[in-house]
């Protein structure tokens, strides 16, 4: 057979599926690495059967009724990753929350976060309103903690001012220039983290 | 920004709970000192870059290791707190924002070399100590290393030296720390001195070879001499000694006392009498937390399989069923509660499950939140936890303390609490990172020293990480030769003044365990209870406060049947 590391992985999922509809055939609720298989094993053979990149991400929700599995096993499923053979060759397909997402609400979901009532503190640093205009022919994108004075010359707006300055934006956000967009943005010092502002 | 934007974005932060698992477990975070605004994201357009939140010009000597970012630490010394935490050779060095004041350790400076690891929305605790293994077979260490376990401190039996020399040849490339104790198994001191000197940790007293009075002190006087621990399996015949004669030849040296609740040996029917001694701390083994209804049913075939019973011989058939005695199992759950038994901890194969310690950790203290909720207060416990753990929004306390049942509780009385059981700063960078809904059975990655050791790894082949089927195996640092140093052999300082010095060849950083001895319940972190129980010597049915001190059997566990394969 020549199997290879692969193809002997694809046998255990094989196996867990089987496993899995052993269990369903007796009656019994899945467990999560169950439930996995089982979904990831339906994937593969549709794969095969010959079925589109798309109907694959979605039979990864339609595989199993949440009702099937265990309780609690619905909010351990939050992302399934295999790759199936088509006919084009290997491809990822990504299952997100393939027995549904739990509810904020779900409190007694495993590792639910149940939130406190107050706002997150706002991030320390002085403020201001600044306009900014995209004179590129791309889009550009700026994200929250990029120094301002430094971002593509090509966004128009007084730099001056900017100095020591960045976006007021969550960490991690971007905001997005079309060809020619102005936006009136809200930036934020960057004193607020301290040791960088005598380098900026 | 509200707060389920925020958790969502970057994980739970101060007030939030998160639930552990599927238990009834809250946890609440005590404090968020990730940086409001600066949290230290990586990847595509996210700050942790140069010109962001990256010190360009940090030295090689500031510049950290690894950060673990945005992590909810779980440690029995730091609590409940939402955190980065920076490592650098192999130790965690500070907790704090990036680029702030640290609160503890030294401030976080990431630099152009330093590796981010994303742990937002997810929890750290320190590695696992299992300070009760057998090792009969190497099956063992990926079972432990797969359920967070990064310690490994024997119970005995590994004398003779020769065998112990080829057990720490074994272990060269093993990514977890390992301690050996051996038997001692006679009053002569030439003995004791031997195995110690081979690198014993520690001295183990075990009724299959004798648990005697005069073995029981000379133990200790040769542990006393050599700063090493005493762990203790009495005499369950009482063939020459019961339990106060036991308590009496300890003398107010510390031991620790091994399945303490005593139906996996010991005194029939009282060996539990041992907590109200406060040089003795206990611990409990796996199979019997918690106590379910089939616990008992077990335990007869189970210890008659490792202690040489004879399932053909009436005699022995009901040696080892009398052993087994529901009085002392169903108080068991209680005394860890109150912190009276301070330790949880394998008896891997001899009785009891490797992979098992921390999930049945867990397991138990669902049990006895609902024990506790039912029992309430006023059990008049000298050092025991009270009302916080009968009212309140979260389970902080109970948490913490199971925790520091398989973390620093055990690192305390082995004496090797300045390397692990917390993430203090300064300590070794074992820990293991739990993806909340899976909390305590079926960790996300185990850093040992501060590197990938051991984690669910996907398909080779995967164009990502983690394609399915995703299982259980070694990681980089359980790879090639790196497992020899990260993992830190613990030996005694007798050991490390002669065998060692004259060379063993080894790799791996070795350690001399200390302050194992004068050592009381009392110096515990968070399990130092000592109650005035009393034991029917019939029945075996335990008093405390006048009241029956017993919890109903458990008939399903969290952190089970969901999480596995079955």
């Amino acid at each position: 057979m020549r199997l290879t590391p692969t193809e002997q992985d694809r046998l255990v999922l094989f196996t867990a599926a089987t496993h899995a509809r052993a269990a369903l055939e007796r009656g019994l609720q899945l467990s999560a690495p169950e439930a996995t298989a089982l979904i990831c094993d339906e994937i593969h053979w549709a794969a095969r059967a010959g079925c589109s990149h798309e109907q694959a991400v979605a039979l990864g929700t339609s595989v199993l009724r949440p009702e099937q599995a265990l309780p609690g096993v619905a909010g351990l499923l939050e992302e399934i990753r295999v790759e199936p053979v088509f006919d084009e060759g290997t491809r990822l397909v990504v299952v997100r929350w393939p027995l549904g997402r739990p509810d904020q609400a779900g409190a007694t979901s495993p590792g639910a976060v149940l939130v406190d009532v107050s706002d997150v503190p706002v991030r320390a640093g002085h403020r201001r309103a600044l306009a900014i205009l995209n004179t590129s022919k791309r889009v550009v994108r700026v994200s929250s903690h990029h120094p301002l004075h430094l971002v593509n010359p090509r966004l128009r707006f007084d730099r001056e001012a900017a100095h020591g300055f960045r976006l007021d934006l969550p960490a991690g956000d971007s905001l997005r220039w079309g060809p020619g967009q102005r936006r009136n943005v809200q930036v934020v010092s960057l004193d607020g983290f301290a040791n960088r502002e005598d380098e900026l | 920004m509200d707060r389920p934007e925020y958790a969502a974005r970057y994980g739970p932060s101060t007030g939030d709970r998160v639930r552990l698992a599927d238990s009834n477990l809250l946890v609440r975070v005590e404090a968020d000192h990730v940086g409001y605004g600066d949290e230290p994201l990586f990847g595509f357009g996210k700050p942790l870059r140069s010109r962001l939140l990256q010190d360009d010009g940090a030295s090689r000597d500031s510049e950290l290791d690894l950060l673990v970012a945005g992590v909810l630490v779980l440690d029995p010394l730091l609590g409940v707190v939402k955190t980065n935490l920076g490592i650098k050779e192999g130790r965690v060095v500070g907790l704090g924002p990036v680029g702030g004041r640290a609160i503890s350790g030294q401030d976080l400076v990431v630099g152009p070399n330093t590796y981010p690891v994303p742990a937002f929305g997810l929890i750290a605790t320190p590695g696992g100590v299992d300070s009760h293994v057998h090792l009969p077979t190497p099956r063992l260490v990926p079972a432990a290393l797969a359920a967070g376990v990064t310690t490994l401190i024997t119970a005995g039996f590994e004398e003779p030296p020769y065998g112990m020399e080829r057990m720490f040849e074994a272990f060269e490339y093993l990514p977890i720390n390992l301690g050996l104790q051996a038997c001692a198994r006679t009053a002569d001191p030439s003995s004791a001195e031997a195995v110690i000197e081979a690198g014993a940790v520690g001295l183990k007293i075990h009724e299959d070879y004798g648990a005697y009075a005069e073995l029981i002190d000379a133990a200790l006087v040769a542990a006393e001499a050599h700063d090493v621990a005493v762990c203790l399996h009495t005499d369950g015949f009482n063939e020459t000694a019961e339990i106060d004669d036991t308590l009496a030849a300890i003398g107010g040296r510390t031991v620790h006392a091994y399945h303490v609740e005593g139906s996996a040996g010991g005194h029939l029917p009282d060996n539990l009498m041992l907590v109200t001694d406060p040089a003795v701390i206990c611990s409990s083994t796996t199979p019997s937390v918690p106590f379910a209804r089939f616990t008992a049913a077990e335990h007869v075939a189970m210890t008659m399989a490792v202690h040489g019973g004879n399932p053909d011989h009436a005699n022995d058939v009901e040696a080892f069923r009398e052993r087994v005695h529901v009085g002392t199992m169903t108080a068991e759950g209680p005394l860890q509660d109150f912190g009276a038994i301070s330790i949880i901890n394998s008896d891997s194969q001899g009785v009891g499950r490797m992979a098992e310690t921390i999930r049945r950790t867990w397991q138990l203290a669902d049990a006895m939140k609902r024990w506790r909720g039912a029992a309430g207060a006023g059990w008049g416990i000298d050092g025991g936890p009270d009302q916080p753990d009968l009212t309140g929004p979260d389970d902080n306390h109970r948490v913490l303390r199971y925790l520091a049942k398989y973390t620093i509780e055990p690192a305390l009385v082995h004496g090797i609490a300045d390397e692990v059981g917390s993430l203090l700063p300064g300590r070794l960078a074992d820990l293991v990172l739990w993806r909340p809904a899976y909390f305590g059975v079926k960790p996300e990655l185990v850093l040992k020293a501060g590197f990938e050791a051991w984690g669910p790894l996907g398909v080779g082949n995967g164009s990502v990480e983690r394609v399915q089927p995703t299982a259980y195996a070694a990681h980089w640092g359980g790879t090639g030769r790196a497992g020899s140093r990260l993992g830190v052999t613990f030996t005694s300082r007798l050991a490390l003044e002669t065998t060692f010095s004259r060379g063993s060849g080894t790799s791996r950083r070795l350690v001399a365990v200390q302050g194992t001895r004068g050592l009381s319940r009392t110096d515990m972190a968070l399990n130092r209870a000592v109650p005035a129980i009393e034991i029917d010597p019939v029945d075996a049915t335990v008093t405390l406060a006048d009241r029956r001190l017993a919890a109903d059997p458990v008939e399903s566990v969290p952190l089970n049947r969901a999480y596995l394969v079955t």
